[in-house]
């Protein structure tokens, strides 16, 4: 990764895949998987909240 | 956005199975794309993919199938139509990754044995597309009769087929470089 800002381009909603993510996921929403990307050298992140 | 990065779209093999007349379609596929300026392509053979089958999903994650996915700016899966589905070692190496597809193009190529070119997997693999985040373009390739559509040496017989190929490839190219663009300009936030 080259430290640029990354880009958050997307909230996918998920399943969960652990007891402790089925607890603490949105009783509506359900856990979602934040996803970004970097505009300079394409690399891609993203975590589950 | 590095507009002199060129596109990379991987066409994937989605059958591992001996003696798959699948893999002239993807060759053929590679060979188009290929031709193209400004994208880049690469061979992705399920069959070399080293999964585990006692496990699935993001667990067995494999790391450079992940990094080839991460790097794609859209992909072209080229399926055969097994008992009117998609194989399941297509699913099982797709299943193992996530994040590395979301909101990037796919487009996909079926292939079968019998007159109506994968239709059929076709229709049975856009919900999966669709739950790991890929956006289809409208266009397909059908092959139909791929024994009598390639020779033993694997290379087209007709050429009818390129006009097809031509367009499912200019969609395919357009839906990249816009959802790349948004990838990485564009907040969900704004």
């Amino acid at each position: 990764m080259c430290g640029a800002t990354m880009n958050a381009h997307a909230e996918k909603p998920v399943v969960p895949i652990s007891a402790e993510e089925a607890g603490s996921a949105n009783a509506v929403i359900g856990l979602i998987e934040e996803v970004h990307q970097c505009p300079h050298c394409g690399a891609v992140q993203s975590r589950r909240v | 956005m590095d507009d002199q990065r060129p596109l990379f779209i991987p066409v994937i093999l989605g059958t591992a199975r001996k003696g798959r007349t699948s893999a002239a379609v993807a060759n053929l596929m590679v060979g188009q794309i290929s031709t193209r300026t400004g994208v880049t392509t690469e061979l992705i053979d399920i069959a070399t993919v080293p999964m585990a089958v006692d496990d699935a999903g993001e667990g067995i994650k494999d790391g450079r199938f992940a990094g080839l996915m991460a790097a794609a700016d859209g992909l072209v899966i080229v399926t055969p139509e097994y008992n009117h589905g998609y194989p399941g070692l297509l699913k099982h190496v797709l299943d193992s990754c996530l994040k590395e597809y979301i909101h990037k193009a796919v487009g996909i190529v079926g292939v079968s044995a019998g007159g109506f070119g994968g239709t059929r997997v076709i229709e049975n693999l856009l919900p999966v597309m669709r739950e790991l985040g890929l956006v289809t373009i409208f266009w397909d390739v059908n092959v139909s009769n791929v024994r009598k559509a390639f020779d033993e040496s694997g290379e087209l017989r007709d050429p009818a087929l390129l006009p097809r190929i031509d367009k499912f490839l200019r969609e395919l190219f357009w839906m990249s470089r816009t959802l790349r663009y948004g990838r990485e300009k564009v907040a969900v936030d704004q």
